[in-house]
């Protein structure tokens, strides 16, 4: 009798859930968190003119910015489950696939890009990526956060590895150059939050 | 990030982790008083999670990992409450104005993440969802390493971990609690009961399928009834559950 019950029990319940499946695969159910992330298609950035950057704080550098074709001036991102490419007229480059979101900053003259990557749910870095000669943006092959965290705690006497929730947030383009980043995170439930600005020069 | 699937090893692997899973000794006190905070605010938790259909144990893990348990910061990322998110996933939520209450931020960051959608959640469902929401990077670029996200104060992880810059570090090691250890905690006092099987789900099939091994070797305990514990809910294996219940398996052509 028991093993009539049990087998009732089980049956019922298979019979109760292939129509929750079913409708789960009716409606394309994914399963991967990083799907989650809601997807924003294709986002067009409009880059402000190179000689006017919206919020000047220091003075512009040296370095002029270049003049780029109407087509250069317009970029638009593509993220999608954790991948990020950027598209520039037809060309189509991947900037990042490790990482479960980000956000990007062009710089005035649209030849690098800051971006925002959230790699885990309590880390976020910023990466600086720079147009090559074939029209690609590649990483910088120092890393900003590298520079900057490094600084910081040299400057502040505590160890990286005991940073939790360590987090980069880009704050503006100085100029086409020079970035403000935002540091915070917590050291022994002591919050370490400072503004810093980079020169991208010493990075190349 | 590169896709992680549900599967059936990854799911076989939860249940082993977990099941072998035991607390650092020297944490206990650390662990009890953290478990202690979020059974005290279980209701806020509950108000959420019945919203949502998601257990109320999986959102207070990720309250105590990403924002310490603190009401005042934003789910998604610990930003405060007082104005939307500035770090990614920024401008969150897009709804209503700040302040926002912690519940309605809550509520937008599950549903960024879809996991109002998961139907089932199992204990292995519950550690995958948990891994993912931190983010693959431990299991897809450093598996050598559990992720501590996880399984920081238990036997599970020593270190590694990464580190500020966005670097990995093989010595770092890290200070916050895993949150299946507050999980399994929640789970010794009797607070909560987990469940490491799946609902079953048997379509007919002439094909492999989970957990159809199990269902011909139930079916198997009945007389009469000898089935090839092959895994394919087939012709034969659906014959035998109308013989004992009436009707073939869902998907067998001879319901038509």
């Amino acid at each position: 009798m028991t093993k009539y019950i049990l087998a009732l029990t089980l049956i019922i319940s298979a019979f109760l859930t292939v129509g929750c499946q079913e409708k789960l695969q009716s409606g394309k159910r994914t399963t991967h968190p990083t799907q989650a992330v809601e997807p924003i298609p294709t986002v067009p950035v409009k880059i402000p003119e190179p000689t006017v950057p919206t919020k000047p704080v220091q003075p512009i550098s040296e370095t002029k910015p270049t003049v780029n074709t109407e087509q250069e001036k317009m970029l638009s991102f593509i993220k999608k489950e954790g991948i990020l490419k950027v598209k520039m007229g037809e060309k189509v480059c991947l900037l990042a696939d490790d990482a479960i979101d980000y956000e990007t900053f062009v710089s005035p003259n649209s030849t690098m890009i800051a971006l925002e990557t959230l790699l885990m749910s309590n880390l976020q870095t910023v990466r600086i990526y720079k147009k090559d000669a074939e029209g690609c943006f590649k990483p910088l092959q120092n890393k900003l956060s590298t520079k900057l965290w490094h600084d910081l705690s040299e400057q502040e006497g505590f160890n990286l590895e005991d940073v939790s929730h360590p987090r980069m947030k880009f704050l503006k383009w100085i100029d086409n150059e020079q970035v403000q980043i935002e540091l915070s995170g917590e050291i022994e439930n002591k919050a370490i939050d400072t503004n810093v600005s980079a020169d991208l020069k010493l990075l190349i | 990030m590169a896709r992680v699937n549900y599967t059936k090893t990854l799911t076989e692997e939860y249940t082993r982790l977990y099941k072998t899973c035991t607390a650092t000794e020297s944490q206990f006190a650390t662990i009890d008083k953290l478990v202690g905070q979020l059974l005290k605010n279980r209701s806020r938790y509950e108000n959420v999670a019945d919203h949502l259909g998601i257990p109320w144990y999986f959102i207070a893990a990720i309250h105590n990992m990403e924002s310490s348990q603190n009401f005042s910061k934003h789910l998604h990322n610990g930003d405060p409450l007082s104005a939307r998110t500035k770090h990614v996933p920024a401008n969150r939520p897009k709804k209503g104005n700040p302040p926002f209450s912690w519940e309605e931020s809550a509520v937008d960051a599950l549903k960024l993440r879809k996991l109002h959608n998961i139907k089932e959640w199992s204990l292995p469902r519950l550690l995958y969802e948990l891994e993912g929401y931190n983010g693959w990077g431990y299991r897809l670029y450093h598996s050598h390493v559990l992720s501590p996200y996880l399984w920081s104060f238990s036997n599970h992880y020593k270190s590694g971990k990464y580190i500020a810059d966005g670097t990995w570090s093989d010595t770092a090691r890290s200070r916050q609690c895993g949150a299946v250890i507050l999980i399994k905690r929640l789970e010794e006092q009797g607070k909560i009961t987990l469940s490491s099987i799946q609902n079953p789900i048997f379509l007919y099939s002439t094909k492999e399928e989970a957990e159809a091994d199990k269902l011909q070797q139930f079916l198997n305990l009945f007389d009469g009834i000898a089935l090839r514990v092959d895994g394919q809910p087939g012709e034969s294996t659906s014959s035998a559950v109308k013989k004992l219940f009436g009707s073939y398996l869902k998907g067998d052509p001879r319901n038509d």
